[in-house]
């Protein structure tokens, strides 16, 4: 079996213990009620997003450094994914945001800087759209990618920094310890876990993507567009 | 659209054992949520299949293109 068949296998059995989790085995939260089980898809997307983004500063880097295409290949990969979890973290947001706070948008820090993160990558890819394709776009793309990613501390420390609706923090170095049951703390976990394998399968399937979409273009290229 | 209203129900119906009777009037939201997120992943995935079949099959013409050329010298 192959490493992007078992990495689907893995995120599929995962997703499914996730699914089951959330709905039969995590307990329905007093204040919130149902609304509150978006928190373990939510979080997850959010959490997973802020790991794609950290591959493509680290790949950018290394892409500018030892200018390995390979390197470059794998934060264009990581940043269409990013964007993707981030894309999905800011709507389940918001379908949370209306029942638990009575609004579906707020201005307030987090989901300010949020936002600013998703228009940082989404650049990124429009960079690498519309640009010509070469070397240049590619280092103009990884300088982008290394900045983008100073917000990304910014989005998790904003409810400390400034006032912020957002509850308190269920992971990182901020958070509480009893912020969450036993119970909610270990299908947080699980879908956690689903959701990174999930990101690990479509980086396999997207950066050998990409790896096509160069070969084709050096193909066209030697045969005029044959 | 009946079809669609029919598993629309179906879900919510198949959630609401599960959820218990606590601010039931907030399932939409949860289940616009999980739907939301699962449509675009299979979406996403759909694009990356189809789109590394169809450049499978580029790469296999311009290919046969270069055997040609290289057979013709």
């Amino acid at each position: 079996m192959t490493l992007r068949m078992s990495l689907l296998g893995l995120s599929a059995a995962l997703m499914l213990t996730a699914l089951a989790m959330v709905f039969f085995y995590a307990p329905t939260d007093i204040v919130l009620g149902v609304s509150q089980r978006i928190f373990y898809v939510h979080v997850p997307l959010a959490l997973v997003g802020f790991l794609a983004f950290a591959v493509v500063a680290v790949c950018s880097i290394g892409y500018l450094w030892k200018g390995s295409e390979r390197m470059d290949n794998v934060a264009y990969a990581a940043a269409e994914i990013g964007v993707l979890f981030t894309s999905l973290m800011l709507i389940t947001g918001m379908l949370w945001a209306k029942p638990a706070w009575g609004v579906w948008w707020s201005w307030s820090p987090q989901l300010t800087t949020s936002l600013i993160l998703w228009f940082l990558y989404a650049a990124y890819l429009m960079l690498r759209a519309y640009a010509p394709p070469g070397e240049t776009a590619a280092r103009y793309a990884a300088v982008l990618g290394i900045i983008g990613f100073i917000d990304v501390p910014i989005v998790y420390m904003a409810a400390r920094w400034w006032r912020d609706l957002h509850p308190n923090k269920v992971l990182g170095p901020l958070a509480e310890e009893s912020a969450l049951e036993p119970p909610m703390q270990l299908t947080f976990l699980v879908s956690i876990l689903a959701f990174t394998a999930l990101f690990a399968w479509l980086m396999t399937e997207r950066t050998e993507l990409r790896r096509q979409e160069i070969q084709v273009e050096r193909m066209r290229y030697i045969y005029g567009e044959a | 659209m009946a079809k669609r209203n029919g598993l629309l129900a179906a879900a919510l119906l198949l959630l609401l054992p599960a959820l218990g009777a606590e601010g039931e009037e907030f399932l939409p939201f949860l289940f616009a949520a999980f739907a939301i997120t699962w449509v675009a992943f299979f979406a996403y995935a759909f694009f990356i299949a189809r789109k590394q079949a169809d450049l499978k099959q580029e790469i296999e013409v311009l290919r046969s293109l270069q055997d040609k050329d290289d057979d013709s010298e």
